[in-house]
């Protein structure tokens, strides 16, 4: 089972390697530099801070974009092509799939942000590179399997993309949206709908992953100790992965695949 | 691939008809309704609550707070134009650099901007207000901000020539903690600022207090109080002004 997986997943890494491909990532890592040391050229004290913060931070945002598309380019291009008709009449399991959709994501997240440590190393010290890498790589993972669980419920590329970013700015801006309706609260106390919206944004905060999850670039000023910081995002991840591993096998299962 | 071109002429007339009368509607507008280019100075809008720019930052309050500081550094740079910090309005510039610091207490950025940026100002109550937020800066964290506190009492002192203002910020550097390490320069202008209003039995009082109390341990700031307090009696024992 365990090389029928591996098999699997090295399947999925046809074709990801390409020059298209690594020239945007090129791309995307010259104008994060540039974009941190413009900054560093505006700041009159601390550039040494801001750059590589900033640096970092859009690295997050450009790589997590990146990823959604790969991910759901994949999975969208497996459903275009009718491989999952093929695979399954081959004797592999659906779990199994999935299994080598989430060893695809762990490797395209570690090349992504193989140039990123790098970078942090030269433009600011190992530990904050170590960190940033491990940190972002566990937001990554986390962003992976938005994408993962969009393009298999959604079998479409666009809508999966989209489906993907939604569900991490929805994560992401849960307590600004909290505050929006906390400060908005006393303007609507009649009415009746937006008494229900408010409730019904509670229930769904308890879907989404909890805000440790997500990449402290706090660091890059604090210092604090890295080992709690990661330790507390990982188990974060750890609990919400699974909730969702198990929402992405219920869709998959439930899906039939011999439609003709 | 080869297309040729018919001419103008050979258009469908409403075709002809729509490209003139869309050509002139074009031209018209931008002579009369298109946006003014020339600088227009927008004002300093007063900052939003804290728990806005909190929640906004998405956990990176601190980068945030670094990039909330550049946009403010560079309000003064508008349409390409650098426009003078008289222009901007100073009440609304202390509250940003106060929720500014509350956002990212770490940073030393509003203080420095207060100390020697926005500080280079003509008018006087402007500069007040800027002694204002180093003053209050200092309070919150007087670690941090012990150096801009030593700015602002030269600024008092030399810029606005308020002595009795110099001597209350040097009072308070000289009331830090003793666990907050400075140079003892930096705890000696008060009396320095003493001296220089000419208190100078206040001055001398301070000084052999200080030296008496043992507090002093650093053998440099020792000879430097002990010069400054044989200089002090020496001006006093001429004017015949030492108290017993």
């Amino acid at each position: 089972m365990v090389r029928q997986t591996i098999a699997l997943f090295h399947y999925q890494l046809l074709g990801l390697v390409n020059r298209k491909l690594l020239l945007l990532l090129g791309a995307l890592y010259l104008l994060i530099f540039l974009a941190g040391q413009f900054a560093a050229e505006l700041a009159i004290i601390n550039s040494e801070l801001l750059a590589p913060a900033l640096q970092a931070e859009l690295m997050r945002y450009a790589l997590l974009v990146l990823l959604i598309i790969v991910v759901c380019t994949r999975v969208a291009t497996d459903y275009k092509t009718a491989q999952f008709e093929r695979l399954l009449s081959m004797p592999v399991s659906r779990l199994q799939y999935i299994i080598a959709q989430y060893l695809f994501v762990m490797s395209c997240a570690a090349a992504c942000l193989a140039p990123g440590l790098i970078l942090l190393w030269l433009v600011a010290d190992a530990n904050l590179a170590v960190y940033w890498f491990s940190a972002l790589f566990l937001e990554l993972l986390l962003v992976g399997q938005f994408a993962l669980l969009a393009a298999i419920s959604l079998e479409n590329l666009p809508a999966a993309v989209l489906l993907s970013l939604g569900l991490y700015l929805l994560s992401r801006l849960a307590p600004v949206l909290d505050l929006v309706f906390s400060r908005s609260m006393p303007f609507y106390e009649e009415e009746k709908g937006f008494q229900l919206t408010h409730k019904l944004f509670e229930l769904i905060q308890y879907l989404l992953p909890d805000g440790r999850v997500f990449a402290n670039n706090n660091q890059f000023f604090e210092r604090a100790a890295a080992t709690d910081l990661l330790a507390g995002q990982a188990v974060s991840l750890l609990v919400y992965s699974g909730f969702v591993f198990v929402v992405l096998l219920v869709d998959f299962y439930r899906k039939e695949f011999n439609r003709s | 691939m080869n297309v040729r071109e018919r001419p103008f002429s050979s258009l469908p007339r409403a075709v002809q008809v729509a490209f003139v009368l869309w050509l002139a509607l074009q031209l018209g507008y931008m002579t009369f309704y298109r946006a003014d280019p020339s600088a227009r100075f927008e004002t300093l809008d007063k900052p939003a609550d804290d728990a806005v720019y909190r929640v906004a930052a998405l956990g990176s309050e601190r980068l945030l707070s670094y990039l909330l500081t550049l946009e403010l550094q560079l309000h003064d740079a508008q349409s390409g134009v650098h426009l003078p910090y008289s222009r901007l309005n100073f009440e609304h510039l202390k509250q940003w650099l106060l929720a500014l610091h509350r956002l990212n207490p770490l940073s030393d950025y509003p203080a420095f901007l207060a100390s020697r940026v926005y500080s280079q100002n003509p008018d006087d109550s402007k500069v007040r207000i800027m002694i204002d937020v180093i003053d209050e800066l200092f309070a919150r964290d007087a670690r941090r901000h012990w150096r801009r506190m030593t700015e602002a009492v030269l600024l008092a002192k030399h810029r606005l020539g308020d002595l009795p203002l110099a001597l209350e910020l040097a009072r308070k550097l000289s009331r830090m903690p003793r666990e907050i390490e400075t140079p003892y320069w930096a705890r000696d202008m008060e009396i320095i600022v003493l001296d220089e209003m000419n208190e100078k039995e206040s001055a001398r009082m301070l000084i052999s207090s200080l030296l008496q109390s043992g507090e002093i341990s650093d053998a440099d700031e020792r000879r430097f109080l002990e010069q400054r307090l044989l200089k002090i009696q020496q001006e006093l024992s001429g004017t015949g002004q030492i108290a017993e």
